[in-house]
């Protein structure tokens, strides 16, 4: 078992086998050898934490992605926003939670959480208007008219007729 | 507390991470939101985006296949990802548009049809199995915008003429009445030019080719429209192979067969040739004679009396040396195509012969070669035919027919490869005789590579 400390000083034990779905605590184990130690998470809250534990324990066992499949390659081919049946209901959460976890996942190196997350903000654009994403998001308007103007002709490509 | 806007608890490269899964619309949109995510969109220097929104629609332009090189000693120019991006995606809206008024829209519509024709060109050669993603993303494009099925302009009909040469009506099935009605149409349209003495004259080279030398994609379109419609009418016992349709079929090296490191344009082997022809008396009767409301009037290919024939026959070539030719070594000063010397794909001389379902035919030769167009051509020439017609009745009605395939004097035709070098699809051509007198007979052929040991049968079906 492995303990973890949240930002907020919580304590989670969980199974090594869960735990180690994340390549940071993974790469931090083998450093670090057996221990009883717990390991901090100080950029990770303890709401945050839990929803990604339940993540990993669902996911416990799932071959992870090679080593070397750094996000810099194109591995591209047939990029999907195709989300499983279990990960969209376990995705569906308020937009602090969503953003939070796209986040932790970042830290945590657990790259399949992290592309459920992308997908499902994605997802949330798709189709939308400026106007549509902005209200959707919280987003302020912040361009003058002048810039208006010069960024409906830098996006005349994708506009449709 | 206003409502918050959790876009900022991001760093740049995670709302990069969700933007890579967008539709390059939907980015646009993204980045019309505010002048933070503009400039991460547009600002920068990194081509992280732009490549990502590529690559995971088209194939790497790195791995294409240009058969018409920038200069011996260039180095592959930097790819813009960012226009081909917004290219590409502006080429699908103007597809799906509305095509109403096409004038209006003419030059976005001719920036579109460029780009269909170039995402096709750059389509990466043949090989392990995995589809084009260019090719499978304009196959969709166009199916599903019915794009090439609008009337287009005038200055459109080139372009539009080689998708649809591409496409080898593979959209079109038949199985609805619109299907059908675009067909017959086509068929008509198509048999109306391919028949056309008028199409064969010294400015083209009694070619498929357009005066300024480069090809004539309206012709091609035809010849393979010709064709195609003629062998779905064949009863399927008759037909023992057919030439390799769709866009995958025009990719570099997809033809079947082993080839040697010097046969660049896969000469060598086994291949299938079908013929369609129109029995001479209606041949000149739809050119010249003013039954069916006068010369080459469409509707002299409604009388339901009237048919074409088919004929399957084989073809074997090899490679030789120029100071092997015979009988052709003289015709070659004659030829019109553009000459351009390119050091890695030379021209390539060949010899072989003819089989048709009652034996040996006839000796011939030829020549391919890249054109300044940079599609591949190919020339044959017949030697002076062995004439055999069978005796006996059966054939006896034929005997004219059998004279256009076995004129006297030799036959010359031109062939363009629809695709890149060793394309599956093959090559389209005409066929004509050496000497072009008016009223030679004329008609279209596919030749198309089998695999080596092939051995399907051959096929006569005449008038």
């Amino acid at each position: 078992m492995v303990v973890l400390v949240t930002s907020d000083n919580e304590q989670f034990t969980a199974d090594k086998e869960v735990v180690e779905r994340s390549v940071l605590i993974k790469n931090m184990l083998e450093d670090v050898g057996e221990s009883d130690q717990p390991i901090p998470l100080p950029n990770v809250s303890s709401s945050v934490l839990k929803k990604v534990l339940e993540y990993c324990e669902h996911h416990r066992g799932e071959p992870l992605p090679a080593p070397d499949a750094d996000s810099s390659q194109d591995d591209t081919r047939k990029r999907t926003t195709d989300i499983s049946e279990w990960d969209q209901k376990f995705i569906t959460v308020d937009q602090e939670m969503l953003f939070e976890i796209i986040l932790a996942a970042n830290y945590l190196d657990i790259k399949s959480l992290l592309d459920v997350g992308c997908k499902t903000v994605a997802n949330m654009i798709k189709g939308k208007t400026p106007e549509e994403i902005r209200k959707l998001f919280n987003i302020v308007n912040d361009f003058t008219p002048e810039e208006e103007a010069q960024i409906k002709k830098e996006n005349e490509w994708a506009e449709d007729r | 507390m206003s409502p918050q806007n959790y876009w900022t608890l991001l760093p740049s490269e995670l709302v990069l991470s969700v933007l890579i899964y967008l539709h390059p619309k939907d980015v646009s949109s993204f980045s019309m939101t505010s002048s933070f995510f503009r400039d991460l969109v547009y600002s920068t220097n990194d081509t992280y985006l732009w490549r990502q929104l590529m690559l995971c629609r088209f194939d790497d332009p790195r791995r294409s296949y240009p058969l018409v090189s920038a200069g011996p000693s260039s180095t592959p120019p930097e790819i813009d990802w960012k226009t081909k991006v917004q290219e590409r995606t502006n080429a699908e809206i103007i597809a799906f548009c509305d095509h109403g008024d096409a004038t209006k829209h003419e030059r976005k519509r001719q920036q579109a049809l460029e780009t269909f024709v170039s995402i096709a060109t750059d389509a990466p050669p043949f090989g392990n199995g995995e589809p084009s993603l260019n090719l499978s993303w304009l196959d969709r494009v166009l199916r599903e915008s019915k794009f090439l099925r609008s009337p287009c302009l005038p200055t459109e009909l080139q372009l539009c003429s080689q998708l649809r040469a591409q496409l080898t009506l593979t959209h079109e099935n038949g199985d609805s009445e619109e299907d059908r009605l675009i067909l017959k149409t086509r068929r008509t349209q198509s048999r109306c030019y391919v028949y056309d003495f008028r199409r064969y004259n010294r400015y083209n080279d009694w070619g498929p080719f357009l005066p300024d030398g480069n090809v004539n994609w309206v012709h091609v379109e035809s010849m393979i429209n010709v064709i195609l419609m003629n062998l779905r009418e064949l009863p399927d016992a008759c037909i023992t192979t057919l030439p390799p349709l769709g866009l995958e079929a025009t990719r570099a090296f997809s033809a079947p067969g082993t080839f040697r490191n010097e046969d660049w344009a896969g000469v060598e082997g086994t291949w299938r040739r079908y013929v369609s022809f129109m029995d001479y008396r209606d041949l000149f009767a739809f050119n010249y004679s003013n039954i069916a409301s006068g010369p080459r009037n469409p509707s002299f290919f409604q009388d339901s009396r009237f048919c074409e024939a088919t004929r399957l026959i084989e073809v074997k070539l090899h490679l030789i040396s120029p100071d092997e030719l015979s009988f052709s070594r003289y015709e070659f000063h004659s030829s019109y195509t553009q000459h351009v010397h390119n050091p890695r794909y030379p021209t390539l001389y060949f010899a072989g012969t003819t089989r048709g379902l009652n034996g040996r035919e006839a000796d011939i030769e030829g020549y391919v070669r890249i054109a300044a167009d940079g599609t591949v051509r190919w020339k044959f020439f017949r030697e002076s035919p062995i004439v055999a017609i069978p005796n006996g009745g059966k054939y006896n009605r034929h005997t004219l027919s059998e004279s256009i395939l076995t004129a006297s004097s030799g036959k010359s035709s031109h062939g363009v490869q629809v695709g890149n070098i060793r394309s599956a699809m093959g090559i389209l051509g005409n066929y004509s005789t050496a000497d072009h007198d008016e009223g030679d007979p004329v008609g279209p052929f596919w030749l198309y590579k089998v695999p080596d040991d092939f051995n399907g049968k051959l096929l006569e079906n005449l008038l």
